[in-house]
């Protein structure tokens, strides 16, 4: 499987993380812990917590400390760099129709 | 027009056709001299106050609207309110203090309403040339107004105590044809300035132009009875007083309208939501 | 004009004698839909477009897509003026503002290095103020205002005053008032059965400024502050009436003939 098709399978292995990345990519601002981002797609800590350490995994959203919480935010290079390898393999698969 | 403005329409109405028939009729020459009344000396004027009164205030209502506007059609009518009054109340003034002969009050009255017609006609003319505001002057200019017309009439009272002024009234023979003629055109400045500003009532529906246009009819009423009459305290001349309190009445109605207009658009909020 | 931080709205300025003084903290309080988010906006893209001070907004309920939505209604890109590194939006909780700074680095450093930021807007201090005990809400209050002037921030607070109409009432619960620079206070008023918008300075520290309250509306290109409220007392009070209606009644007789009456 090539890296494309590989990101593209994670990147919408779940409705929560579809969710996600919608809201990070809207709202490149956004700086949040992770209850204060659930909240913002209407879900618990409980429902997106694996989708946000597959998101971080994959570089998408970084973290960093302010003070005893952990922000989220989007990482806007990483998550460029994944959607130009994305839209590679997307193009590709396009071709072949 | 709702029933209050059509019920006293009529009146006024019915005064004009009065004053036209009975003249035409009766001319007051062949009246029985029993039929006058003369009001002695002191309350000779006494019918003026009221009049003069409103037309007082109708002076300092425009001297306010024109602060705000600039208006110089708003002075205009200031100013010639102004006069006005101080026409209507000067003869009871000079009665007063100093005797004075018929000639000299008749002359004052004529030619103190012959300037304020002409302003009220100023002013109707302005409005049918242009919109509304024609310049922006300073308060100052019109507290130089207000006392140019005082200034005005004192001087018309000067002239005609001095006796430089053609005579308006000859002992025996009554009212001259000058006096006449200077009643005749106030008449129709009067009635002119009437219609003009009836017409902007009826493109508006504003009562208050409504009320000040019969108020300058029935002054015109008056000084038409005046014309008429030659009997002091004769018949006219208790028309003539009696139209004069009615234009008193109307001007009165006029502002009371917009005080009503806007008195009753206060708001109280309830303060504990 | 030196030592003014101006809002690019020009009666307002007025108002403020030149704008708000360099690193005040302003209260900008109102009730719902009075317009302080635009208000907040207007002061940012005026500083980064006309006066070469970069700003950042930071929301906490409203997200970053709405806001440059919103903003675009006025004609204002946000996005465009991020790029740029004139702005940036930031949108947080305000358990995490409120974290920000005890142990190292603050949320908004980053952010106010990048954009070399001089003005701030905070959208809400309530909702902040929700997060924070009763007992700690002033010192809270207090750090965080200290923060932003030491950091050059030249900063709108906005409170959200919870009565629509009737008197105003205490603007906020903890004293918050005695804290801040500047207040401005953004109210709706019922005059003639319409609802009216008045724009007020109730405080502002170390400088004169207007005492009259000036009716204002919130345009296509933003807020327009318009001319005083005069001919009405009692607005503060939730109960305005017409001042002195015999003048009152003089201008309207006058209007008359000037032929700006309403037909009858």
């Amino acid at each position: 499987m090539v890296e494309g098709e590989l990101l593209l399978k994670r990147l919408l292995s779940s409705d929560a993380k579809a969710e996600l990345l919608t809201l990070f990519r809207a709202n490149p601002g956004l700086v949040d812990g992770i209850d204060g981002v659930a909240r913002r797609i209407g879900r618990t800590r409980a429902s997106v917590e694996p989708e946000v350490e597959d998101l971080k995994r994959l570089g998408i959203l970084s973290k960093r400390q302010v003070g005893k919480i952990e922000v989220l935010f989007l990482d806007r290079q990483k998550d460029a760099e994944v959607q130009k390898a994305v839209e590679r393999y997307l193009s590709k698969v396009g071709r072949s129709f | 027009m709702n029933r209050r403005q059509f019920g006293l329409l009529p009146i006024l109405l019915a005064s004009c056709a009065l004053v036209v028939l009975v003249s035409f009729f009766y001319p007051e020459s062949v009246l029985p001299r029993g039929l006058t009344y003369v009001m002695p000396a002191p309350l000779s004027y006494s019918y003026s106050y009221f009049p003069f009164l409103a037309a007082i205030a109708t002076s300092l209502f425009f001297a306010r609207g024109f602060v705000k506007s600039g208006s110089v059609g708003l002075a205009a009518l200031g100013i010639g309110s102004l006069v006005m009054g101080a026409g209507l109340l000067l003869p009871q003034v000079i009665v007063y203090l100093a005797p004075a002969n018929a000639n000299e009050l008749m002359g004052i009255s004529s030619l103190v309403f012959l300037t304020s017609g002409t302003l009220f006609a100023a002013f109707s003319t302005l409005s049918l040339l242009t919109a509304d505001r024609t310049a922006k002057l300073s308060f100052g200019l019109l507290i130089l107004g207000y006392a140019g017309g005082l200034a005005l009439v004192a001087l018309i009272a000067v002239a005609a105590s001095s006796n430089i002024l053609p005579p308006f009234f000859m002992p025996v023979k009554g009212p001259t044809l000058f006096r006449e003629e200077v009643i005749g055109v106030s008449i129709i400045l009067y009635g002119y300035s009437s219609l003009v500003i009836f017409e902007r009532y009826r493109g508006t529906r504003d009562d208050i132009l409504f009320w000040f246009s019969l108020g300058l009819a029935a002054t015109a009423l008056s000084f038409l009875a005046a014309l008429l009459g030659i009997l002091p305290g004769g018949p006219y001349s208790w028309l003539s007083r009696a139209s004069l309190i009615v234009g008193g009445v109307y001007f009165t109605a006029a502002l009371l309208t917009a005080y009503k207009s806007v008195a009753s658009s206060t708001v109280e909020l309830d303060g504990s939501t | 004009m030196t030592n003014r931080e101006r809002t690019g709205i020009v009666q307002l300025d007025e108002m403020l004698r030149g704008g708000f003084l360099q690193r005040d903290a302003v209260m900008v309080a109102g009730t719902a839909g009075s317009g302080k988010t635009t208000l907040g906006l207007q002061y940012l893209v005026n500083g980064a477009t006309k006066y070469g001070e970069n700003g950042i907004y930071v929301t906490f309920e409203q997200l970053p897509d709405q806001l440059y939505r919103d903003a675009l209604g006025f004609g204002w890109d946000l996005r465009a003026l991020e790029e740029q590194d004139k702005m940036r939006v930031v949108c947080t909780s305000p358990d995490v503002f409120l974290a920000s700074g005890r142990k190292g680095k603050n949320l908004l450093d980053p952010y106010i290095g990048e954009v070399q930021a001089r003005r701030i807007v905070i959208d809400s201090m309530s909702h902040v103020a929700m997060y924070v005990d009763d007992k700690d809400l002033r010192k809270e209050t207090y750090r965080l205002i200290m923060y932003l002037k030491t950091q050059g921030l030249s900063s709108l607070l906005l409170f959200e005053a919870p009565q629509l109409i009737g008197a105003v009432g205490p603007l906020t619960d903890a004293g918050t008032s005695f804290l801040v620079d500047s207040i401005i206070l953004l109210k709706p008023v019922e005059i003639e059965s319409s609802i009216r918008k008045v724009v007020g300075i109730l405080k502002m520290r170390g400088s004169d400024h207007d005492k009259n309250l000036r009716e204002y509306e919130i345009t296509s290109d933003g807020i327009v502050v318009g001319s005083s409220l005069s001919g009405y007392e009692g607005i503060m009070s939730g109960s305005p009436r017409k001042l002195q209606t015999v003048e009152m009644a003089a201008e309207r007789f006058s209007k008359s003939f000037t032929g700006k009456a309403r037909k009858g």
